[in-house]
């Protein structure tokens, strides 16, 4: 009866230490820094041979929006055999669940998919826009939504 | 509708749950729990089971329309209104809960705003009937949240290949259950810990969650305004 009750306290003290732990995780955010200002124009970035070039619009890019995200290759970039990619979004340092957008072709190195960048009521705006081309190649773009 | 789909949404909730439920709802939850001991887990499966009563209705509208920008458009402004309330009630739970102002029962030569507040503040005070929880998860399964939000994309996404309106409306209601229920275990350890917690140092404890509580609802209201 001892050994239970001990049994029961130790791991609902150990329940208490995790919460704790999961709470100062999640106020304490990310590290993560933006790296790419869809606003503004295209974002660019190099993964193995692949050049690739990532626009959102409507611009501003805002949260809560049907948003088109076209997706193109530089002309020396070895060529793609799929009709459709990946576009991960997910939020750094927080699990918003599974958002993928897919892009289908609509040129000979050009992709297009529609999608929704929701809005997290903690007010963090930071998103990173992950393209699962491969297992090894996942160029990853990082940005603030703006409202 | 396909069995992996719901395997994945109660998944995506389970780990949500542990990964972004307890941050984000946790304080809500420690709201309703504090002060609540003869109930054990009846309340606290009861509000979730209103939690996902609200998932369901609001998966169902999705899976009907095929547009998840329709529902959080028509949603909005009650989803404010929610906050507010909620925040408030969490401010005066916390003030309460931390005995900042001590609730007494209300005496004839108490003027009528003494007696107003004392009145409104033993409201708030623990224990409530169990009957209050269900409808309590209801509405704030209202709440805005990330998470669901993700989670009715998908429903809607998955919908837009529905059969008819009826097959879409079943498959939305359906999916937004499996995610509910996935996101109940973290839930139900955030409340039983803070019951166990409560109990075993009530006094240190319910001031600091006190506090925690007062400053949640007080950015749930100012999030709004």
């Amino acid at each position: 009866m001892v050994y239970r009750n001990r049994m029961k306290h130790g791991w609902l003290w150990s329940c208490s230490l995790y919460l704790v732990l999961a709470l100062v995780s999640c106020s304490s955010g990310t590290d993560a820094i933006p790296d790419c200002d869809p606003h503004a124009g295209t974002c660019t970035k190099q993964a193995g041979d692949y050049t690739i070039m990532l626009d959102i619009s409507p611009k501003p890019v805002p949260h809560m929006k049907e948003l088109t995200f076209e997706l193109s290759f530089s002309s020396d970039s070895p060529p793609i055999s799929s009709d459709t990619l990946l576009l991960d979004l997910s939020m750094p340092g927080m699990d918003m669940g599974k958002n993928e957008v897919v892009l289908r072709r609509v040129g000979e190195s050009r992709y297009s998919g529609k999608g929704i960048i929701v809005k997290c009521p903690s007010g963090r705006t930071l998103w990173r826009a992950t393209l699962l081309l491969s297992e090894n190649l996942k160029p990853a773009y990082t940005f603030n939504v703006r409202d | 509708m396909e069995e992996s789909a719901l395997i994945v949404m109660f998944l995506t909730g389970l780990a949500g749950g542990f990964g972004h439920c307890i941050g984000m709802c946790g304080p809500v939850v420690a709201a309703y729990s504090l002060g609540e001991q003869r109930l054990k887990y009846l309340h606290h499966i009861l509000y979730n089971f209103g939690r996902v009563t609200t998932y369901m209705f609001m998966g169902a509208i999705v899976g009907l329309t095929g547009s998840f920008l329709v529902l959080t458009a028509s949603i909005e402004k009650i989803q404010m209104m929610i906050m507010i309330v909620a925040g408030v009630s969490i401010i005066i739970m916390g003030i309460v809960i931390g005995g900042w102002i001590p609730v007494r029962k209300t005496s004839r030569s108490a003027s009528w705003l003494t007696s107003l507040i004392q009145k409104t503040m033993e409201l708030f005070k623990g224990p409530r009937t169990a009957g209050t929880y269900y409808p309590m998860g209801i509405v704030l399964g209202f709440l805005p949240c990330g998470l669901t939000y993700t989670a009715l994309l998908a429903a809607a996404r998955a919908s837009m290949e529905a059969e008819n309106h009826l097959a879409g409306l079943l498959q939305g209601a359906f999916m937004l259950f499996f995610f509910g229920l996935g996101t109940a275990p973290a839930l139900l350890l955030v409340g039983r810990v803070i019951n166990y917690v409560g109990v075993k140092a009530r006094d240190r404890f319910y001031k600091l969650a006190s506090l925690i509580m007062i400053l949640t609802g007080v950015y749930f209201v100012v999030k709004v305004l």
